[in-house]
């Protein structure tokens, strides 16, 4: 069920990793490769990510969670620590057993999504300006870079189970 | 069907919903961007464009915040 949840965010990721045309909202820009990219596409990843992410930091904050964005968006509490340490054991009641491991992995995956994302927004708004270069072939490669980055990084969400109570 | 194959689907629905509920509640201002952007064709506005990345950052810093020491 959970793996139904984020295929549907997988969608759109591949919506925009397959390099399909999309439509001319917010003034795409035709690249060499064959296909355009628009504001919206980007704004679609972005958004994509995000709701990813959310599920990224409540894993971290099962782990840990002294940080003070911890906290449940629905109650305002704090999300409940559940790192199965030695002598406690995993409480039912606080959900999964977060493990150290998968979140290093988190914070590795999430990294790399992040620097793709800014590089393709940033590229994408130097490309707009650049007459020299009408068909953006840094951009071509920073969105393709991205839409990799954000597949694995859903692929990962995936095989961990995130939304799981 | 047994008892316990019926008492695993009804579990199975039930986390179903919990976890479409918990997706409405917890990603729905990101769901209806989706929404608009896929299903709508809207394109967002620009301050709800610039938006995003921020809402992204703030999400990351709390991922990314360093770990405390392996636990026994």
């Amino acid at each position: 069920m959970k793996l139904c949840f984020l295929a549907l965010l997988l969608l759109p990721l591949l919506a925009v990793g397959g390099c399909a045309p999309f439509n001319s909202i917010g003034g795409a820009i035709s690249t060499a490769a064959g296909f355009s990219i628009s504001q919206s596409q980007i704004d679609i990843a972005e958004s994509t990510y995000g709701s990813l992410a959310v599920f990224e930091v409540e894993y971290r904050c099962r782990y840990d969670n002294s940080q003070a964005g911890c906290v449940d968006p629905r109650t305002g509490a704090k999300i409940q620590q559940n790192d199965c340490r030695a002598g406690q054991g995993p409480s039912l009641a606080n959900g999964f057993c977060a493990q150290r491991a998968v979140v290093v992995r988190l914070q590795q995956s999430d990294k790399v999504a992040q620097d793709a994302l800014d590089k393709v927004q940033s590229d994408f708004a130097a490309c707009k300006g650049n007459a020299a270069d009408p068909t953006c072939s840094g951009l071509v490669a920073a969105y393709n870079t991205a839409s990799t980055a954000l597949i694995a990084a859903t692929a990962l969400a995936t095989q961990y189970g995130f939304g799981s109570k | 069907m047994d008892a316990v194959a019926i008492l695993a689907d009804a579990k199975a629905v039930f986390e179903l919903l919990q976890l479409a509920l918990r997706a409405k509640e917890e990603v729905g201002p990101y769901l209806d961007k989706l929404d608009r952007l896929l299903v709508k064709h809207e394109a967002l506005t620009p301050e709800e464009s610039a938006a995003l990345p921020i809402e992204r950052r703030r999400l990351s810093a709390i991922l990314q915040a360093p770990l405390p020491p392996e636990r026994p």
